[in-house]
């Protein structure tokens, strides 16, 4: 009833109700009471009949087994010695070991050796085109701050000129005066309408109106 | 007097079953006798697909060192794994194995007498 045990093992919650599990299709019979529960009534003075054996199968097994046991006991206590006589033909003394780990020692470290020397070529091959292709990135890069550097000069050197030229008009001290008398004497109008899209709107009517406004 | 619990360990070497529902397939593995059936095993010795193939063998591999190894260290053996070892040869038949065999060749026998029997009958009734 091995496929049954996933559902008859959980003791408390099969503990429902008595008869009936929890699945309702399988009877759980083994947590259908609680320990502690008496033997019921009827059960108290029953007396399990023991299982019938057949006389003869059972001294036949009785020598099988006793046949059985001995000669398997025999196999394990062999194959037992076998295996500490081979353990023990394997064995080696403590020098033996030594010169064994040395002879691996020196063999692991001549192998190291080859292969460094054949990554070393490869590497060395890689190193080679890495430095080459550094170098031109380093290349570019100064050449390109040098050009930069050129530019903001230039620029700088255009900057100088216009204000060179600007310099010209420069409101002074000595000219100060003559500069206010000019802003002063030029007088704008700004009595005009202008349309929603910023056009100054200058009808003859309204010019007339504003002049004759001015007369009054 | 209650019993005392036997909470011995050791270690067994024994079935455990994979496969599918109307599809067994079992792993012959070793662990200790009260883990799990199916844990993850400190060993496996081999499989055992006890459905028959097309040539009607049921196929069975073991690994014998490490079967020699386990035994070496003391591992029991449960019963159909020694009755599959047994058939196999590395160790004697096993006596369940003689025993099947014996109420097989009874049945096989009864079988036969009876269908002498139903034989003579009709033989009987006919003549």
């Amino acid at each position: 009833m091995s496929f049954l045990s996933g559902l008859t093992s959980k003791a408390p919650k099969a503990f429902t109700g008595l008869g009936v599990g929890k699945t309702g299709l399988i009877q759980c019979v083994r947590w259908r009471k609680p320990r502690w529960l008496p033997k019921a009534p009827s059960k108290i003075f029953k007396v399990r009949k023991p299982t019938p054996i057949d006389p003869e199968e059972d001294a036949m097994l009785k020598k099988h087994f006793h046949h059985y046991r001995t000669v398997v006991r025999a196999i394990r206590s062999f194959l037992l010695k076998e295996d500490i006589a081979k353990m023990s033909k394997e064995a080696i003394t403590v020098e033996e070991k030594q010169q064994l780990a040395q002879q691996e020692w020196e063999w692991v470290i001549a192998e190291n050796y080859k292969w460094n020397k054949t990554i070393a070529v490869v590497r060395e091959a890689r190193q080679r085109i890495e430095e080459a292709q550094r170098k031109d990135l380093q290349e570019r890069i100064v050449k390109r701050d040098e050009e930069e550097r050129l530019k903001v000069l230039i620029e700088a050197e255009q900057e100088v000129l216009r204000e060179k030229e600007a310099a010209a008009t420069f409101i002074t001290p000595e000219n100060l005066d003559i500069e206010i008398e000019k802003v002063l004497n030029t007088r704008t109008d700004y009595e005009f309408a202008i349309t929603e899209n910023g056009f100054r709107v200058e009808t003859e009517t309204e010019l007339e109106k504003v002049s004759q406004n001015s007369k009054n | 007097m209650p019993s005392i619990p036997d909470k011995s360990t050791r270690f067994m070497i024994r079935l455990a079953r994979w496969g599918c529902t109307n599809r067994p397939f079992y792993h012959i593995v070793v662990l200790p006798n009260r883990k799990p059936r199916n844990m993850r095993p400190h060993d496996q010795l081999g499989s055992i697909d006890p459905m028959t193939n097309l040539y009607g063998e049921v196929l069975v591999s073991i690994n014998f060192d490490r079967l020699k190894y386990w035994l070496n260290r003391g591992a029991h053996i449960s019963k159909p794994v020694e009755h599959m070892l047994g058939l196999a040869g590395f160790l004697p038949v096993h006596p369940t194995s003689y025993l099947q065999a014996m109420r097989n060749r009874k049945k096989a026998e009864q079988q036969i007498a009876e269908s002498m029997k139903e034989e003579k009958k009709s033989v009987g009734g006919q003549s």
